[in-house]
């Protein structure tokens, strides 16, 4: 089989595919054209006029790169790469094969994925002797048929693969593709391969030195080859023929084969000398097709690489909106959220101030009362049992035996103004209606210190001097209580009270040396009353400040604006 | 015929005033002149009508006790003027005492000290009723480790302020050290030290502290 042949039958073969394929697939009337002009420049090639076939292979080829179809550009360079082997243009066929197997591999035609690498294969092996990257070639080639399941393909590409084992004398990695092709080919082998194969079992025998089976090989491969068109064949078979004669010593036979070779592959080498004359009128233009044929492909690569920029601007573009729209979604959330918890603080705020508010009524409330029943208790119970204390010593004074009775009664009554004292005093000191908050708090100190604890009293402010009697009065109680607390809970010897005035504000100050607390543990707050003091000194509008640690003091602040 | 004591009543209630009333008007050297239900115009009032001896309590309408009684020493002292409150709180005590008050008696004990307290007062003494002086006497010597504390009132030939001198001498309290600690004068101080030495038929000192060790009032 010459090259020429297989060329054209994988030319054949493909056409018959695509048309099919693309009938059956698209309706595209251009594409049809295309694909009708394709097949026309394929039918020229065939009949060896390669101008008309290039010419109608560049149009389509312009065509197929507009459409961007890119199992058309793929046919179309393997057209026009089949052009070039035809004319042994080699170079130019290895650059176009190389070019339509790049857009083949962007498809899934495995089957014109699979005669690119045997096309490319042929030029490797027959024309640049690369028989190494031929063959690699070939198996990339076999690989797609086996993926399109194409034995015949198969039997085909493995001849290929054969042959180029063997003219590099690797006869034993050979033989296993031989054995293959042998198997299979009466079945699925073609008519103009059997020549081909009959000569590769001659040269497998030679090798051999199995005389019997090369000599019947080659002389089949010789018979065949006379009766059919495989002259390029035949004319190898001699030559192989030859050099086994040679080898095995019949020179006679060995002559007459060479001779028989070298007048077949003159009539070959006459006939191609012949198709370049015609050739040569195109010759000329080549290089000029070329410039087109890249010329077509810049601009194509061009569009494409602009169609590509306005994508990928587009992309960017998409990217941008998508990316703001997804910054303003998250915003507007933020903002949502910030409105929601703003709301809710408000909704905090107010109810935090309404039980401020309740806090306060009570606290005033409690004030109130506090002062009524102290008033009460002093002004008119008081008054009333010292004036029966008074009767009943009037009594006793006038008359001289004194009843059991009597005594007891008076004793009781002193009982019950004692009572009624202490529970006075303790609702409303004395001291503290009367001289005011520092005599009070002076008095206070005292009366708390006792053998466990001292308190020291210090102000910077003169003992007489007085404020308003309600805020005297609040101000007394926070700081029983404070004192009360450290007596209770501290475990402190020594605690102090220091009080000054600035700025129309007194500061009190009360530290004592006890085991302290944490004052980030608000039970403890709660525990003692502390939430209650704060809820007052708010109502005061001042400031409260615990300084506390577990084992080192707790030392109390309160800065509260004057009410004179 | 001895002139009677004139005393005055300030009160905010006239159950309290009725009551005394009828308890001074069993004492006949006592006349009480007139009453008051506040603590206005009262300076004028004790001049108006001479009076020797005004019982006052702190807690009134207008003008109360205290008010009153700055008014007087501001002015000069027109009587003696003896407080009858239902507050024994030893602060207030003092500050009035400094003020210029002679007596100071709680209405718990009024009933049993007030005639007690008028009379000595009329003599010039500082008076206070009895739980007060106890708890003035308390507040002085309460940190005192030579105090025997066990000690009652067993001699019945001196009173209670008696023994308090005694045993505060015998702790070499000066005179003025004590009339300070006990809110009374010198004077008084001396008188009752005058009272003890003549009850006790004492020369000196020295017998005064002995007795103070003999009967126990202070550890020896």
């Amino acid at each position: 089989m010459s090259k020429q042949s297989r060329i054209i039958l994988l030319l054949l073969l493909l056409l018959n595919h695509l048309g099919s394929g693309i009938i059956a697939k698209e309706k595209t009337p251009s594409k049809k054209e295309i694909t009708v002009l394709a097949k026309a420049a394929s039918q020229d090639m065939k009949e060896d006029k390669f101008e008309n076939s290039l010419i109608k292979s560049r149009i389509a080829l312009r065509y197929a790169i507009a459409i961007k179809d890119d199992n058309l550009i793929a046919t179309i360079y393997n057209i026009i790469g089949a052009n070039f082997d035809e004319m042994s243009e080699f170079d130019k066929a290895f650059f176009y094969y190389n070019k339509g197997l790049l857009y083949a591999n962007k498809t899934n035609n495995y089957q014109l994925r699979n005669w690119l690498y045997n096309n490319l294969g042929n030029i490797y092996c027959f024309d640049k002797k690369q028989y190494e990257k031929g063959i690699f070639y070939y198996k990339k080639s076999l690989e797609y048929s086996k993926k399109i399941n194409d034995i015949s393909q198969i039997v085909f590409t493995k001849l290929n693969i054969t042959w180029a084992y063997f003219d590099i004398g690797r006869f034993d990695e050979g033989f296993a593709y031989l054995q293959f092709v042998n198997k299979h080919h009466e079945k699925y082998g073609d008519e103009s391969t059997i020549v081909a194969l009959n000569m590769l079992n001659g040269m497998y025998y030679g090798h051999k030195m199995d005389a019997e089976k090369a000599t019947r090989s080659f002389e089949n491969a010789i018979r065949l080859g006379n009766k059919g068109q495989e002259k390029s064949d035949l004319s190898f078979s001699h030559l192989e023929y030859s050099k086994f004669l040679l080898k095995s010593g019949k020179y006679k036979k060995a002559y007459e084969n060479l001779a028989n070779y070298n007048t077949i592959s003159a009539e070959l080498n006459n006939e191609e000398k012949l198709k370049k004359v015609n050739v040569a009128g195109i010759n000329l233009e080549l290089d000029e097709y070329k410039r087109e044929i890249d010329n077509i492909e810049n601009k194509y690569q061009t569009n494409q690489q602009i169609l590509i920029e306005r994508q990928y601007k587009n992309k960017q573009i998409s990217v941008i909106i998508i990316a703001s729209l997804l910054l303003i979604i998250i915003l507007f959330y933020f903002f949502f959220q910030n409105t929601r918890l703003k709301q809710n603080n408000k909704l905090k705020d107010i109810q935090s101030k309404i039980q401020e508010n309740i806090i306060n009524a009570s606290i005033n409330g409690q004030e109130t009362e506090r002062k009524k029943i102290a008033s009460f208790l002093h002004d008119n119970i008081s008054a009333l049992l010292s004036s029966a204390g008074l009767h009943l010593t009037v009594f006793t004074s006038q008359n001289q035996s004194l009843p059991e009775e009597i005594i007891k009664t008076k004793f009781l009554l002193k009982e019950a103004h004692d009572k009624v004292r202490d529970l006075s005093h303790e609702l409303m000191p004395t001291l503290l209606a009367r001289f005011g908050l520092f005599y009070a708090l002076e008095d206070l100190c005292e009366k708390n210190s006792n053998s466990a604890i001292e308190f020291k009293y210090s102000s910077a402010v003169a003992t007489k001097t007085r404020y308003n009697e309600d805020f005297e009065m609040k101000i007394y109680f926070i700081i029983t209580e404070l004192l009360n607390n450290i007596t209770k809970h501290s475990q402190a010897s020594k605690g102090s009270v220091s009080i000054q005035e600035n700025d129309k504000s007194i500061h009190i100050k009360i530290n004592d040396n006890g085991k302290g607390f944490d004052t980030e543990q608000f039970e403890l707050l709660e525990g003692f009353g502390l939430n209650q003091i704060q809820a007052r000194i708010n109502n005061l509008k001042g400031t409260f400040f615990i300084s506390s640690k577990p084992d080192s003091g707790t030392l109390v602040s309160i800065v509260v604006p004057v009410l004179h | 015929m001895i002139p009677k004591i004139r005393i005055y009543l300030a009160d905010d209630h006239q159950i309290l005033i009725d009551g005394i009333s009828s308890l001074l008007q069993t004492v006949p050297e006592f006349e009480v002149v007139g009453f008051s239900l506040n603590g206005k115009n009262l300076f004028d009032e004790v001049i108006q009508n001479k009076i020797d001896i005004l019982i006052l309590d702190i807690n009134m309408p207008q003008k109360d006790g205290i008010a009153v009684i700055k008014e007087f020493a501001d002015k000069g002292f027109p009587c003696k003027v003896i407080i009858l409150s239902s507050y024994d709180d030893l602060k207030l005590i003092k500050e009035i005492m400094k003020l210029g008050a002679s007596g100071y008696l709680t209405k718990q004990c009024a009933g049993e000290n007030i005639v007690e307290g008028i009379e000595a007062v009329y003599r010039g003494e500082e008076y206070f009723c009895e739980t007060v002086r106890e708890k003035i006497f308390h507040n002085v010597t309460k940190d005192n480790p030579k105090l025997n504390r066990i000690n009652s009132n067993l001699n019945s030939l001196l009173t209670g302020r008696e023994l308090e001198i005694i045993t505060l001498i015998s702790l070499e309290y000066s005179g003025k050290e004590i009339s300070e600690q006990l809110f009374i004068s010198t004077n008084t101080v001396e008188t009752h030290r005058k009272n003890i030495m003549k009850k006790l038929k004492l020369k000196n000192i020295i017998g005064l502290v002995k007795y103070a060790i003999n009967n126990n009032l202070i550890k020896s």
